[in-house]
């Protein structure tokens, strides 16, 4: 059942802030593909309140085309400027989704400025 | 009348069952559902631009998740957003953060929600608001954010008698 799925990620989540096991990361990182859109809404909220600590497993996500759209989208909403370059060539993706994704992510980059 | 944070299934449910009146062209609004303020203060200036641009002021919005975040933003904008009625599903409570002008509301307010959402839970928002202008509404059914939006819902508990 999502539910007991749901509170295994908030456990993931707490467990990954407190040891920086890499592995507990791309569990959230993996429920992003989840088809159950709650687990996949939690573990996109919990990685945006990982901050730092989730930009290279989403950097790392983003360069074997994983999870895209989403992925692109939680780049910018951490938003750090270091990867808006890696987020660029997105723009014009061969794949209408992802490369109006990388498009609004371009977006909110340039609103926080 | 539009659905920011929500399409798909619900939307054709809605056109075809609740409002016929629901906008249908393909270029209806959507945003990047991002989990920032930022995504969700330019998904409301977008909104915005959207409405002005097909002089559709005064639309009824069915909302979703942070999309009610998303229309709350838009009518506190410069320029703001003018909203007949604004139904809230499922929304996370970031009060003051997001709150809705309610003078730029001219019917009403409406939050249809579960019982101990999960997203909300996570997203560290409140689950129910509590301003006299916003009615409330929770359905029996526990911890299931996108409930709220899933026409099998609507008809099992007569989501549009409340709006």
């Amino acid at each position: 059942m999502w539910v007991f799925q749901a509170i295994g990620l908030f456990f993931t989540a707490i467990a990954w802030r407190l040891t920086g096991a890499l592995r507990l990361g791309r569990t959230l990182i993996r429920a992003l593909s989840s088809r159950n859109e709650n687990l996949r809404n939690i573990a996109g909220i919990l990685l945006v309140r990982a901050g730092k600590r989730a930009e290279p497993l989403l950097q790392e996500a983003l360069h074997r085309r994983e999870n895209l759209p989403m992925t692109l989208t939680l780049l910018a909403d951490l938003g750090d400027r270091i990867v808006e370059k890696e987020i660029q060539p997105f723009s014009t993706d061969r794949d209408p989704r992802v490369a109006e994704a990388a498009r609004q992510a371009l977006r909110v980059f340039e609103s926080n400025r | 009348m539009t659905l920011p944070g929500a399409g798909g299934d619900s939307h054709t449910y809605i056109l075809q069952n609740v409002r016929p009146d629901l906008y249908k062209q393909p270029d209806r609004f959507g945003w990047s559902g991002g989990y920032s303020d930022a995504a969700r203060n330019l998904a409301g200036e977008d909104l915005v631009q959207w409405v002005n641009q097909r002089r559709e002021q005064g639309l009824d919005l069915i909302t979703h998740s942070h999309g009610g975040n998303v229309a709350m933003q838009s009518t506190q904008v410069n320029t703001g957003l003018t909203v007949g009625e604004l139904i809230l599903l499922s929304c996370p409570v970031h009060i003051p953060k997001y709150q809705p002008n309610f003078g730029m509301i001219t019917k009403r307010a409406v939050s249809i929600r579960v019982h101990l959402d999960l997203v909300i839970l996570a997203d560290r928002g409140g689950q129910r608001f509590s301003l006299p202008q916003i009615t409330e509404n929770v359905l029996p059914v526990w911890f299931d954010h996108s409930a709220s939006h899933k026409p099998e819902i609507w008809q099992k508990y007569n989501v549009p008698a409340m709006l």
